[in-house]
């Protein structure tokens, strides 16, 4: 007999009784619970862990304190292969025992099922996920039995110790959602756990009980062991935590999510990010929102608030549907954990006199709006509004408010002409309306009559914003019109700068998320053969490109009619010129 | 020759209890020595640091060539033991022990282990549990004796005995050390044995060796009876004084 079976065997015969005891009651356990089982949970998986589970508790911690508790360490450590032979077959018995008792208790749920004729489910792969965890858990509980004198102090000690050593891991997770784990990750981690509680396990045996070490001597090599071997996992998620908790304007991963700029439009609040890249295959997630107040002037940035906390759709607005300044704010609000705050949009600093809450998207004088309690304006419909009512908490769009009738028509009203069924949009102007249907054909609807007639563009026209005026801007064949719906005239619009590209669409360069974007003076998005912002002139029958800033550009806001500030590849505040290639970089800098 | 356990300024103290001040000791090979000294004095200590089941706090020890601290395994390869009391699960029997301590013994003499066994009726089957003192004593020298160690260590292997038992032990002691030629290291207390079968004597006093040697030289030419009989004087003079 070699020596790691004479150990082995000595084990087997410690062990022995409370293995066949195990074995006995385990049948009678899980009769039991299938008898007791009115929701159907218990399957092979549930008998596997609960038999796992006896192992450790009656096997798998009382392997070492029963040592101790025989006054038998002494005769193990003065043989010649010493403690660590020992230590090896008992660390053998205990995976034994647990994944034996583990087999043995699915397979008595799988015999009891089949003989109550009930189906066996067969284990997933889903299931088999937990094994490891479970191993790496029942791993520590093995380790921290040499840690405390009596076996049934094992288990809470090791879940204390658990908690302990992965406390770094649950903090960082638990608070950040976006930074999920990526696949290797929590596996790395359960190895590095797993292969710790073994060492941990063998320092706390070995190291810990020679020279008739007591059970203090025997945790303190066990930690001596498992906190170096756990600080890489700690220093990883550390560094994940701090990735989180930090931002960096001149970091790669640098993203901003959302732009407000105050009425001066010398400052800006700015909803930061960092994009954590994406895996093979898939695009990459947001970490969470940093709340930054920019200088525009200088440069200079600061954090508003806790991490999470985000610059919100403001409140109040000084645009009136007509403002020259689109998208300038008078206040913008935190949404903080902690609680909301006002900032103000001229000086950046939280306002010291508080105003009631109002809804970030319910316009100011909504009331003279000729709007009933519990409607709220979600955006435009053309030069009206989108009109909201609140259904169990959350806003669904109700209708539209016409405000050169001052009506508000519901969605209800408009069903009743069947040609309206699935509409895709509707614009509300002083005239008739315009309505693309569900075939993406548009057409002029008459509010008051409820009288639907086409407008004969071409099938693939594309409509685009509505001047203050009525009419709406039309891209057909490469090239952008201003369309009259009441006469059907169109008006050839050309670039100021002689461009001649092929337009493919133009739409609204408004989205900001403010609720009351201005439509004047229309700045637009052109994209084709040239992708930017265009200052429309009206007038003058041309489109006004700036051109410092091309692809994915964003509009801000509008200073003055000469200048736009945008968000550039959502990483930079820009201003640009129109009518020029002048750009100038505001943030970062 | 060199010594099979050469000890050289032995110091060690369980916290602020120091129980070996600079113990000087060397068992030379083939010889059965006695260590005497009151309760408390040590001698279990040394038989610990003998096994590397203790860490001295300095001086030097080499146990048949080896340092017990350094190369544990080799030391206890080398070494058989008898504690004061049987220190085996109680659900062993004699033969499950032999069996066990077999795989961790090179030299292990398995024929020699069954008739030693047999010399001192060992009764194989029953656990120890089960066994006398005595018998428990008996098996757990037979296992000592069968790993033919170079070294012996026995720590009070005659404690507890009855006198019939203690003689049984004793001169199967005596028989086996003079037949294998081991070197002993006893710790008794039964001194009228020990004069019997140990040819050196060293008495361990204030966690000092203060004498060693062949029994004729630190107790003088005396009569077996005569020599007990100061053995016995000096036991009971605490503290201890050698006579001149």
């Amino acid at each position: 007999m070699s020596v790691a079976r004479a150990y082995l065997w000595k084990e087997w015969r410690d062990q022995r009784s409370a293995l066949l005891g195990l074995a006995a009651v385990l049948p009678f356990l899980a009769g039991g619970a299938l008898a007791m089982d009115p929701g159907g949970w218990v399957d092979p998986w549930t008998g596997a862990a609960a038999g796992a589970f006896a192992a450790l508790l009656v096997v798998g911690t009382d392997l070492v304190p029963g040592e101790r508790r025989r006054a038998r360490m002494g005769f193990l450590e003065r043989l010649p292969a010493g403690l660590g032979a020992a230590f090896t077959a008992k660390l053998v018995m205990f995976l034994a025992s647990v994944l034996g008792a583990a087999a043995y208790g699915a397979a008595l749920v799988a015999l009891a099922l089949v003989v109550r004729g009930e189906p066996v489910i067969a284990p997933d792969v889903h299931t088999a996920r937990f094994l490891l965890p479970g191993l790496a858990c029942a791993l520590w509980a093995f380790a921290v039995s040499g840690w405390v004198p009596r076996s049934t102090l094992a288990f809470p000690t090791a879940l204390v110790c658990i908690a302990l050593l992965c406390w770094p891991g649950w903090l960082f997770y638990g608070r950040f959602p976006a930074f999920d784990p990526l696949p290797w990750e929590p596996w790395a981690f359960l190895g590095v756990c797993t292969a710790g509680a073994c060492a941990s396990a063998w320092a706390s045996f070995v190291l810990g009980c020679r020279f008739s070490g007591g059970t203090g001597r025997a945790a303190r090599r066990g930690l001596l062991i498992a906190l170096p071997l756990l600080a890489p996992a700690w220093a990883w998620a550390g560094l994940r935590l701090y990735s989180a908790t930090s931002i960096d304007p001149a970091a790669e991963d640098f993203y901003i999510q959302d732009c407000y700029v105050g009425l001066r439009a010398d400052r800006a609040f700015v909803n930061a990010r960092r994009m954590r890249a994406g895996r093979p295959g898939r695009s990459g997630t947001a970490g969470p929102s940093h709340p930054l107040v920019v200088e525009l002037e200088s440069g200079a940035w600061r954090e508003a608030g806790e991490v999470e906390a985000y610059f919100a759709r403001p409140a109040t607005h000084p645009a009136d549907g007509r403002s020259e300044r689109p998208a300038l704010f008078e206040r913008v609000w935190l949404r903080a954990p902690g609680g909301d705050v006002e900032y103000d949009g001229l000086t950046g600093e939280p306002v010291t006199v508080a105003r009631p809450a109002q809804p970030g998207i319910a316009p100011p004088g909504a009331a003279e709006l000729g709007l009933a309690r519990g409607l709220f304006v979600l955006g435009w419909a053309g030069l009206g509004y989108r009109v909201a009512a609140a259904e169990d908490g959350r806003l669904r769009t109700s209708g539209v408010f016409d405000p050169f009738r001052e009506r508000y028509v519901a969605l209800e009203e408009l069903a009743a002409l069947p040609e309206l069924a699935g509409f895709r949009d509707l614009w509300v102007r002083d005239g008739a309306w315009l309505v693309r249907l569900g075939d993406g054909s548009w057409s002029a609807l008459d509010p008051d009559r409820l009288a639907l007639e086409p407008l004969g563009l071409p099938a693939h026209a594309r409509l685009g914003p509505l001047t203050a005026g009525g009419r709406a801007l039309l891209v057909h064949g490469g090239e952008p019109y201003l369309f009259d719906a009441d006469t059907g005239a169109r008006e050839v619009l050309r670039f100021s700068d002689g461009f001649a590209g092929n337009v493919r669409r133009v739409s609204p360069a408004y989205r900001n998320g403010a609720p009351l974007e201005s439509y004047w003076p229309p700045v637009l998005d052109v994209s084709g053969d040239w992708n930017g912002i265009a200052r429309l002139d009206e007038h003058a029958s041309l489109l006004v490109r700036a051109t410092g800033r091309e692809g994915d550009v964003r509009l801000l806001a509008c200073p003055d009619s000469d200048s736009a500030l945008v968000l550039c590849a959502r990483r930079e505040i820009v201003r640009l010129r129109f009518g020029s290639a002048e750009h100038e970089v505001l943030f970062p800098r | 020759m060199h010594p099979v356990l050469h000890a050289e300024g032995l110091e060690k103290a369980y916290g602020k209890k120091t129980v070996l001040c600079g113990v000087d000791l060397a068992l030379p090979p083939g010889t059965c020595t006695v260590l005497l000294g009151p309760n408390g004095a040590g001698k279990s200590t040394l038989l610990r640091l003998a096994l590397g089941l203790a860490k001295p706090d300095s001086g030097k020890l080499s146990v048949t060539g080896f340092d017990p601290v350094r190369r544990p395994s080799r030391v206890r390869a080398r070494v058989g033991f008898v504690p004061d009391r049987p220190d085996v699960y109680g659900w062993m029997t004699p033969r499950e022990l032999f069996r066990f301590l077999q795989p961790q013994y090179p030299l292990w003499d398995r024929p020699y282990c069954e008739r030693t066994a047999a010399r001192f009726g060992v009764r194989l089957d029953t656990p120890f549990r089960d066994l006398s003192r005595g018998e428990g004593t008996k098996a757990m020298l037979t296992a000592a004796l069968a790993a033919r160690p170079p070294l012996l260590l026995l720590d009070e292997p005659f404690g507890g005995l009855d006198p019939r038992v203690r003689e049984e032990v004793a001169s199967g002691l005596r028989d086996e050390l003079e037949r294998g030629g081991c070197t002993a290291l006893v710790v008794t207390h039964d001194l009228e044995l020990a004069a019997d079968f140990a040819d050196r004597v060293a008495l361990l006093a204030d966690g000092r060796i203060a004498a060693e040697g062949r029994f004729a030289d630190v107790l003088g030419e005396r009569a077996p009876a005569e020599r007990r009989a100061l053995l016995r004087r000096l036991f009971d003079d605490v503290p201890w004084s050698i006579p001149a």
